[in-house]
């Protein structure tokens, strides 16, 4: 059949479908049609793959929306208190204020020149501020399992975070590589069948989100718990964590789980006809694809009391998507006790968007660009950092099946979603 | 309801609309901000819960396209990152550049729907319109959304 005046009528029908929101009529159609039908198939399959990276993409944004949320929640929770205390003076001794009992209507914004930092340590002066969990948030570690590409970020300066984290990481002042190569420690990573660790990404204007992961290493299963940040009592001791969501991929299938309102998701991309499995960055089998050649021995560090052996690998995935991995390895099981990525990426500012557009007028309105023309707008663009720090890393922990079930705890609603294929 | 939780339950509501209209995150969040905040202090006029979402998308789609009218007096549209070349469609710089050159009630729908939930009930729920014409209009964005993406990547 060739693509005739049928299929003019198809499109939206086929979009419908691949978008996963046809009634069970309209998709018995879709699907009589592709198969009677090459040229349609050829859209489909494009409008599929398309909805995936998509779907990623709006993935990596809601994570962002999610923590301008949590902002938004932390900026009023302390404009409420401040106002409060303003009006009611120390006489009050509870701390729930809400604007109900508030005898003054706000009037002011929701403080928006109070940077995070400030916000971050109002938070840890005592106030618990609760973290609503998010099944974003979960999205969020799907979406980076599922691409290279780094997440798209909203501010640029990100300097403190690395600065904090060469303190935290100052390699020794007599810099011995302990007699270990790094292509040793390659190898008995390849021999691991699974992991164990807590990360921490750091990325500036964003709070830190911290997770406890559990992987194995082939890549065909994972299970990302998230947990809640900033919960730390007024008395200086440690931080309480509650887990705020949990994602747990299973070949080819994503199940995130929200603790808070019991809802369960399920996204399915195994019809997708693609073959299934993590991305290698999203676990520590990434380290398998370093060079031990660029290895750079950092020396003996006494880290949290244990004698521990680092190396610095620098694995750029292009000129604009660099990384740098700082590796501390037990010298004794030859195995990495923590690994610490540095992401960059190179994001656009308002001045080059600017010029592109006078850029793209000037030439009626299509912008062609050479190549070479690409990589030198690009250099212009700011690098945006990520850090990813995987610390508490056990190798071949058992594993219970369970942890990894795609079906939902009891007293979880389901939803699924599937990526038709 | 207090005002802890309009933002808690619907903030990421009211960004996604901003966002459809919005340069970028930063310009959206500011928005989202001032929408919230004149939603705050009407909040004891709302009478009927259920409805609020829809009440609280308005006043962001009204704050929004204000913000544009204020910002850019000759151009009804909103800016269009002409980095849209360089950056891959899959990464949001790319989509959010074709998103930008989709009329409005369809960028709305899209951004909608994939930034708050997927489904088709609570996105006409939030904009006030019937879920047949949500899935309209979401078929019919995405396709343009889809030209737009081949044009930028061929
Ligand atoms: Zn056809």
């Amino acid at each position: 059949m060739t693509h005739g005046k049928d299929c003019e009528g198809m499109r939206e029908a086929i979009m419908t479908f691949v978008v996963g929101e046809a009634e069970e009529a309209l998709a018995d159609d879709v699907r009589r049609h592709l198969e009677a039908c090459p040229a349609c198939r050829l859209l489909h399959d494009s409008l599929a793959n398309e909805e995936r990276m998509l779907r990623a993409a709006f993935d990596t944004v809601a994570a962002e929306t999610a923590s301008i949320r949590n902002r938004l929640v932390n900026r009023w929770t302390n404009r409420t208190s401040d106002a409060h205390q303003s009006v009611q003076g120390a006489s009050r001794e509870d701390d729930d204020a809400t604007i109900t009992q508030d005898p003054t209507p706000p009037t002011v914004r929701l403080v928006p020149d109070v940077p995070t930092e400030l916000t971050d340590s109002v938070s840890r002066e005592g106030r618990s501020i609760e973290q609503p969990p998010s099944r974003w948030h979960a999205r969020r570690f799907v979406a980076m399992l599922r691409s290279k590409s780094v997440r798209w970020s909203v501010a640029a300066a990100v300097a403190a975070a690395v600065v904090l984290l060469a303190v935290e990481f100052r390699p020794g002042k007599t810099g011995r590589d302990a007699g270990i190569a790094f292509a040793d420690v390659i190898q008995h990573v390849r021999q691991a069948r699974t992991a164990a660790y807590r990360t921490v990404w750091k990325q500036a204007g964003m709070p830190d989100t911290v997770t406890r992961e559990t992987v194995n290493m082939s890549g065909k299963f994972s299970r990302t718990e998230v947990l809640g940040l900033d919960v730390q009592p007024a008395d200086g001791g440690s931080p309480v964590e509650t887990v705020t969501s949990i994602s747990i991929y299973n070949g080819g299938r994503v199940l995130s789980l929200d603790p808070r309102t019991k809802k369960a998701e399920l996204i399915d991309y195994v019809s997708d006809g693609l073959p299934h499995q993590l991305g290698p960055s999203a676990t520590l089998a990434d380290l398998l694809d370093l060079n031990p050649a660029n290895a750079v021995p950092l020396g003996v560090q006494v880290i949290n009391g244990s004698r521990l052996v680092g190396f610095r690998v620098t694995r750029d995935y292009d000129k604009f998507n660099k990384r740098t991995v700082v590796v501390w390895v037990d010298p004794e099981t030859r195995l990495p006790v923590s690994v610490e990525e540095t992401t960059k990426i190179r994001q656009p500012d308002d001045a080059t968007i600017a010029a592109l557009s006078a850029k793209k007028e000037s030439q009626n309105g299509i912008l062609k660009l050479s190549p070479d023309e690409v990589d030198e707008v690009m250099a212009r663009w700011p690098e945006v950092t990520t850090v990813r720090i995987l610390t508490n890393i056990v190798f071949d922990v058992p594993l219970d099946e369970s942890m990894f079930s795609l079906d939902p705890p009891p007293g979880y609603t389901l939803s699924i979603t599937k990526v038709p294929g | 309801m207090t005002p802890e939780d309009l933002i808690r339950d619907h903030a990421q509501a009211v960004l996604s609309v901003c966002l459809a209209y919005a340069r970028n995150l930063h310009d959206a969040e500011e928005l989202a901000q001032d929408v919230l905040m004149k939603a705050i202090t009407k909040l004891p006029t709302v009478r009927d819960p259920g409805s609020i979402r829809r009440w609280l998308l308005q006043i962001a789609r009204r704050t929004s396209l204000d913000h544009l009218r204020r910002r850019r007096p000759i151009d009804p549209l909103p800016p269009e990152p002409a980095a849209a070349e360089p950056v891959p469609a899959w990464q949001f710089e790319g989509l959010h550049a074709a998103l930008a050159r989709l009329p409005d009630v369809y960028r709305e729908a899209i951004v909608l729907y994939y930034l708050d939930g997927r489904d088709c009930a609570g996105t006409a729920t939030a904009l006030g319109i019937s879920e047949v014409t949500v899935r309209q209009r979401l078929a019919r964005g995405r396709l343009m959304l889809h030209d737009l993406l081949k044009e930028a990547n061929p």
